[in-house]
């Protein structure tokens, strides 16, 4: 069809020409040569010949449509574009000629090159490649008329084509459209296009090679041009070459190289313009460029081009200006302005590079006369222009939308043809299961027993109580897991109770030594008795100390880190509702995004996040910032929390980087800031316990650094978990690259702004060597106007010449589509090619659909009656029963009455369902035997079910409870942890100090002040220390005690229990003795456990044998565990129960007793260490009732 | 004061020797007959000399709390003998409860300046409820919370203009009564449509305008509670 149209259309064009060549057709086509041959010699000319051609050919369509051409073309020349473009537009439309149709495009590809609209431009050349390519298919048919008009056409194509890159900057590109025609182009042919064509290549750009032989070779093309026009008056390109050479002879270069070797043309052309009279010695550097423009400019006004006319103008003032004579410039320049303004009254369409470059020029004319203001203001316009021209903008929506319309294209043929390959397949599908469904509803009719869904169904009672079972089992394994965990934490939990009450255990003592020095205050002196006592308890306190540091120490290690792969934002999100606590202090806290994963354990990730962030706040006044920053390698992430706090003195920040132990009150400032260190040093022990771990922790870190008075940075370093992909690093990095370059510019536009401008044209040359290649253009173009208004400030011509051409190069190259043209060209072939798929996809589908009817619609009514009513209700009956197997699982707790309820309902429902089934099969006995096996099944696996039913839930609920215990148990252990470290390491110094006050007052015994600063010392150890201990036992008011009843039997199972796994260990001779009191206690029995554990364990190594007996009175029952072969003296066994180093499981003991005293509400339980023939015995009670 | 035989008991021994101390020191009057470091050793002593005044720690050894039982059969079997507890369970009020109730004279927390003699001597004259300042402190605490609580009700009754019939209202209401059930007790004259109108007007007085809407008989009686309009440890039906 593409091919096919055209042919017949000029086939019927050339029958017409050849019939009906009337005179008023010759006239039309006589008075169109003339217009078309006068253009370029006098405009007035060609329009009146235009006019009359267009008068003649009022039956003559090729006529009109030429006249229209030509009228379009004096417009252009009149910078009337509106016009010009509405008549081509006419043509376009109305002409069925494809010769004029196709000088109407290459006319169009004028105009809108000259107005810069660069989709339009290739549309229109797209347009007229693909009808020269047809015309040229049968050149032989037409006339000289139209070969000429031809001709015309595919010269002034590449011309144009030519000129179109050329303004670009896209030199190659204009240089291969202008050497396509240079074999083609002949004198003979076109005398117009011809020098067009010479001339083109003669202004310049378009050559390649080295420089002097460029220049001699646009030399020869312009004296050509100006030789020929001359002669054959055609006045504008005798203006337009003599304007060349007057731009070229500014340049001394060019003066040069062409005297040297074009001597005698050069002569020629002197001789010309300035006549013989003038010696070429004489006159002055630019006297000859200048009599060459003002001759120019002479021609151009006969000629009436106003474009060119401004263009001269901008010419003089060039070469003024390059002579030093800037108000002669200055005024041509603002000629050239005034001509502009002129022109755009007359079109709504006007050419923006043009007045730019006039803009740039008065800009650079007001700064060379001093006028900064204006100077700026004119080079704002030029920027303001040159940003308008940018057909980007516009090209991209266009882009965007032409892209989408193709994209529908693409998507609707898409989902065409997946709407048909769905269609076929469902189909076809169909079909298959149509057929396979009859045969089997026949065949399970006949065999309903083999028949798939009956064993279905019956498999089903199975499945589920197998699903049931093995559900249970997950579900046991993870309660045994969770309880194995719940007893491991619970054991860390009462150890940690003990440590608790230890601590507490210096209290009686802190507060005897107050009261003593409250009664030295109040006597006014100090006793040596008084002061000898306290010494004495001071050396307690600091025994206890030391055991809480032994005990503590041996626990180290036994709480596991959970480690896990998670997202920081899960902890940085957490850490943001904290906000309000900062604001209220007035300080901003900052928290990145961030999609970085790392592996740790996340409770104490957060921990430590909050820890620091907390501390920040500490030290960070009011106005202050906190952020958190994230760094990260493919390794690790480093947490950072900077804060603009009072900071830390260098031998701080040594100590909390350096040393694992330390006094943390001797930190920080201030004595506000006691506390500070704590926390941190928790940090610290965590980042060890990470690395102690395993080598994946290698990478773990913890540091700070600080400045007094500017804040501090803590940071912590996490193992990363890679999962982003590698470019984003890049970009990262690429990001910095920018964010260089970006300070730099700003500096430049500062420094510019302030006058600075060597410092800007320096930050400047800075920047560019930053700018790599992934830089944003608009960027660097903005940097080279900077740079260029820099320089021309500082009256450095080349230099702003230089700058501001790169300047302008790059917004082309910015701004410049290179794939636009081929990607007209594509979508009119993929609109085309799509439009012809459409029809043939409609076709298709129409017939498939057809098809589809016949097939499937013809078969189903066929088989529709006879299948499905017999088919589908015996599938809906198989369906209800598996339904009711379903419904098991939503049973409540059933009792046997309940099961036989279900199943006399079961029954009920299946014999329904055979009596209905038997409608339909005749053979009802058949039918009767399978309800009744069905039955059997059921019935069998019902109580089955039932039972594994309650039993599940059951377990859920405790899985739940176990859960959730765990986790409770393990924050509590590790906030205890701390909690109890705090106490450990925030008041070790006070003891030795007291005792320290107490050894000088001996020597100093009235010295009331020493009285009254040790009664200080120790009201504030105290006040601080039962402020820790308040903190420690606020976690204890949680409580895990669980109330269980377990009878004396099972508290000897326990301990035999023990002493056989210790036993299986270790082969060693033991005996366990037991007797038995029928009575139950009342106790946690987890607690029981580790407390019978605890004391066997305590007495292992030594005891010959155990004896563990029972006995009852009143609401209590006495458990004794004699223990044989192990001698304690009285001493020993009267301090068993207080702390001590060696005495750790006997403390936990006690701790479990009184825990069960507490609870139960009856004060007096006892736990006595006694003496016996040969060893001793542990005795302790607990409730019976 | 009288001479008077005391025996200490004291399982931490250098406790012992400051307690002692204070004896002779400030109370030269006291004789130590005895000390003990557990509760056997003590019966053993209580079976010799007996003595005018106990000084009794509740702890001893293992057992933190077998004081409490000791007091108790000690008052039984020796009604004469005034019992001192001094005790470091400053935490534990319910251990000072159980103790009062098993008869000690007094309790003397081992905080603040200890053991005083003016204490010692008000017990050794027959007075009862002998307690030191730290003690008293703690009790004097507790009791203004509760007198503010109470002074909390009847300021609410003022503020929100609560009468006698609102106030059953919102008890019963709390006390998970139907309208209809509260129209029902004798002391309240109202049927259950005025009953409703009544609770509308009591939502307008106790909640602000932008929380009305949707508020239930539940909501209003938790809000009754938390205007300490009505007290939950008095919440008590009427007769019907």
């Amino acid at each position: 069809m593409r091919v096919i149209l055209p042919i017949i259309s000029i086939a019927l064009l050339f029958v017409g020409c050849r019939s009906n060549e009337s005179k008023e057709q010759q006239s039309s086509d006589y008075y169109n040569t003339l217009s078309y041959e006068t253009r370029y010699s006098n405009i007035d000319s060609s329009y009146i010949f235009a006019k009359k051609a267009y008068s003649y050919s009022e039956n003559y369509e090729e006529g009109r449509s030429e006249a229209l051409n030509n009228l379009a073309y004096v417009y252009y020349q009149q910078m009337k574009y509106d016009h010009s473009i509405r008549l081509l537009r006419k043509v376009l439309k109305q002409s069925r000629n494809q010769i004029e149709l196709l000088c109407s495009d290459v006319m169009m590809m004028k105009v809108m090159q000259r107005i810069g609209n660069g989709y339009e431009f290739f549309k229109c050349r797209n347009s007229a490649l693909n009808r020269l390519a047809r015309i040229n298919e049968s050149l032989n048919d037409l006339t000289e008329h139209q070969l000429r008009r031809v001709y015309y056409a595919n010269t002034e194509l590449h011309i144009v084509s030519s000129t179109y890159y050329y303004y670009l900057g896209q030199d190659s590109l204009a240089n291969e459209e202008i050497n396509a025609i240079s074999d083609y182009v002949k004198l003979d042919k076109d005398t117009t296009q011809y020098l067009y064509y010479h001339y083109m290549l003669g202004s310049g750009g378009l050559l390649k090679g080295n420089k002097t032989d460029v220049k001699l070779q646009e030399f020869d093309h312009l004296v050509l041009t100006y030789s020929f026009s001359k002669r054959k008056k055609i006045t504008y390109f005798e203006a337009n070459s003599l304007q060349s050479f007057a731009e070229m002879f500014i340049d001394s270069f060019s003066v040069n190289t062409i005297k040297e070797y074009r001597k005698d043309a050069y002569n020629y052309i002197r001789n010309q313009v300035m006549g013989d009279s003038v010696s070429s010695s004489t006159d002055t550097l630019n006297a000859f460029p200048l009599a060459l423009a003002t001759k120019s400019l002479k021609l151009f006004g006969e000629y009436k081009d106003l474009f060119q006319t401004a263009c001269l103008y901008r010419t003089l003032g060039d070469i003024y200006f390059s002579e030093g004579s800037y108000q002669k410039a200055h005024k041509n320049y603002t000629t050239a302005l005034s001509l502009v303004h002129s022109q755009k009254k007359r079109s709504s369409k006007t050419i923006i590079a043009w007045m730019a470059g006039i803009h740039e020029r008065l800009s650079l004319s007001y700064s060379s006369i001093g006028n900064k203001e204006q100077s700026d203001y004119h080079r704002n316009i030029y920027l303001d222009l040159l940003d308008d021209s940018r057909q980007n903008k516009e090209l991209d929506i266009r882009k965007e939308n032409l892209s989408k319309e193709v994209r529908d294209v693409y998507v609707g043929i898409a989902l065409f043809i997946l709407l048909l390959s769905v269609i076929i397949v469902l189909v076809v599908l169909d079909i298959y299961r149509i057929k396979s469904h009859i045969t089997s509803q026949y065949a399970s009719l006949l065999n309903i027993k083999s028949s798939e869904s009956y064993t279905n169904a019956k498999h089903q009672i199975f499945q589920f109580s197998e699903t049931q079972e093995n559900q249970i089992e997950a579900l046991t394994d993870q309660s045994n897991s969770s309880n194995l965990h719940i007893e491991e934490y619970q054991n860390g939990n009462i150890i940690r109770r003990a440590k608790v009450s230890l601590v507490y255990a210096i209290v009686p003592y802190l507060n005897r030594i107050l009261a003593e020095t409250n009664r030295m205050k109040t006597e006014g002196k100090a006793s040596k008795e008084r002061l000898s006592y306290i010494r004495e308890l001071i050396a307690e306190i600091t025994r206890i100390n030391d055991v809480l540091t032994e005990w503590i120490k041996m626990q180290k290690g036994l709480l596991n880190l959970h480690v896990s792969t998670f997202p920081l934002s899960n902890i940085l999100n957490i850490l943001k509702l904290n906000k309000t606590t900062f604001e209220k202090k007035e300080i901003s806290l900052v928290v990145p995004e961030t999609d970085l994963k790392v592996k740790a354990d996340e409770a104490l990730t957060l921990f430590m996040l909050n820890t620091l962030a907390d501390n920040a706040r500490k030290f960070t006044n009011e106005g202050g910032k906190i952020e958190i920053t994230l760094d990260s390698t493919d390794e690790y992430v480093e947490v950072g929390i900077v804060d603009t706090g009072v900071g830390l003195s260098q031998e701080d920040v040594d100590t909390l980087n350096y040393s694992n132990v330390y006094d943390s009150s001797h930190l920080g400032i201030s004595n506000d800031n006691k506390g500070f260190g704590f926390g941190i040093m928790n940090c610290k022990g965590i980042i060890n316990k990470y690395k102690k771990q395993s080598s994946k922790f290698a990478v773990c870190g913890f540091g700070v650094e600080s400045q007094l008075g500017k804040g501090s940075r803590f940071w912590f370093r996490l193992p990363r978990v890679l999962c982003v992909i590698l470019s984003f690093i890049l970009s990262l990095n690429i990001s910095a690259e920018c964010d260089t370059f970006n300070a730099l510019f700003d500096s430049t536009y500062i420094a510019n702004t302030e006058g600075r401008y060597e410092d800007a044209l320096q930050y400047a040359e800075n920047a560019l060597k930053v700018a790599g290649t992934p830089f944003d253009t608009i960027k660097v173009v903005q940097l080279r106007n900077e740079m260029a208004i820099a320089s021309q400030a500082l009256k450095r011509w080349d230099d702003y010449r230089y700058n501001n051409n790169e300047c302008v190069r790059l917004h082309w190259l910015y701004s410049q589509d290179t794939s636009l043209a081929s990607y007209c060209r594509q979508m009119e072939e993929a609109k085309y090619d799509s439009s012809v798929l459409f029809v043939l996809l409609a076709l298709s589908g129409i017939i498939i659909l057809f098809l589809i009817y016949m097939v499937f619609l013809k078969d189903r009514i066929r088989n529709k009656k006879r299948i499905t009513s017999l088919s589908q209700d015996f599938a809906l009956t198989l369906e209800k029963i598996n339904s009711h197997v379903g419904n098991l699982s939503n049973l409540p707790n059933s009792s046997d009455t309940d099961i036989i309820r279900m199943n006399t309902y079961f029954i009920q429902e299946l014999m329904n369902e055979r009596n209905r089934l038997s409608h339909y099969v005749k053979d009802d006995s058949y039918l009767t035997g399978l309800v009744h096996d069905f039955y059997a099944d059921i019935i069998e696996n019902l109580s089955r079910i039932n039972q594994l039913q309650n039993d599940m839930s059951s377990l859920t609920d405790h899985n739940y409870k176990t859960r959730f215990e765990e986790d409770r148990l393990y924050v509590m252990n590790q906030v205890l942890d701390n909690s109890l470290s705090t106490i450990k390491h925030e008041t070790m110094y006070y003891p030795a100090r007291i005792d320290q006050m107490t050894q000088a007052l001996q020597d100093d015994t009235d010295n009331k002040q020493r009285i009254d600063e040790l009664n200080d010392l120790v009201s504030y150890y105290k006040e601080l220390y039962l402020l820790l201990f308040e903190q420690a036992n606020r976690q204890l008011l949680q409580s895990n005690f669980r109330s269980d009843k377990v009878s004396c039997t099972e508290i000897a199972e326990l301990a035999k229990k023990k002493i056989d796994t210790l036993r299986a260990k270790e082969d060693r001779e033991v005996d366990f003795t037991s007797s038995d009191v029928d009575k139950n206690v009342c106790c946690d029995r987890k607690l029981l456990k580790i407390l019978v554990d605890h004391l066997i364990m305590a007495n292992w190594s030594e005891m010959h044998d155990l004896h563990v007996t029972f006995q009852s009175e009143n609401n209590v029952v006495n458990v004794f565990f004699t223990f044989t072969g192990i001698h304690k003296d009285d001493e020993e066994l009267a301090n068993l129960f207080s702390p001590s180093k060696d005495n750790f499981s006997y403390y936990i003991v006690r701790q479990i007793i009184r825990e069960h005293d507490a609870k139960y509400g009856y004060p007096g339980l006892r736990l006595n260490a006694l003496q016996t023939a040969d060893g001793f015995t542990i005795h302790f009670s607990l409730y019976s009732k | 004061m009288d001479k008077f035989k005391v025996i200490i008991v004291e399982d931490v021994k250098l406790e012992l020797k400051g307690t002692e101390e204070i004896f002779r020191h400030d109370i030269p009057e006291a004789e130590i007959i005895g000390t003990a470091q557990n509760e056997s050793e003590f019966w053993k002593l209580m079976r010799g000399e007996a003595p005018d005044l106990v000084l009794l720690d509740l702890g001893l050894g293992g057992s933190t709390t077998v004081g409490v039982d000791i007091c108790r059969q000690l008052k039984a079997r020796y009604s004469q003998v005034k019992v001192l507890v001094f005790t470091g369970e400053v935490l534990n009020e319910k251990l000072w409860v159980e103790v009062l109730n098993a008869g000690a004279d007094g309790i003397i927390l081992k905080t603040g300046n200890l053991l005083e003699r003016d204490d010692v001597q008000l017990v050794m004259h027959g007075r009862k409820l002998v307690f030191n300042e730290p003690f008293l402190e703690k009790v004097i605490e507790r009791f203004k919370r509760m007198v503010n609580g109470e002074s909390a009700t009847s300021d609410a009754m003022i503020d929100y203009e609560i009468d006698e019939y609102d106030e059953r209202f919102l008890r019963h209401l709390a006390l998970g009564y139907t309208k209809d059930m509260i129209a029902n007790l004798r002391q309240m004259p109202f049927g259950t449509k005025s009953l409703e109108k009544r609770q509308a007007d009591l939502i307008n007085r106790l909640f602000a305008p932008n929380e009305r809407t949707g508020v239930n008989a539940v909501h209003l009686a938790v809000r009754a509670i938390q205007l300490h309009i009505i007290d939950p440890e008095h919440l008590v039906a009427d007769d019907e």
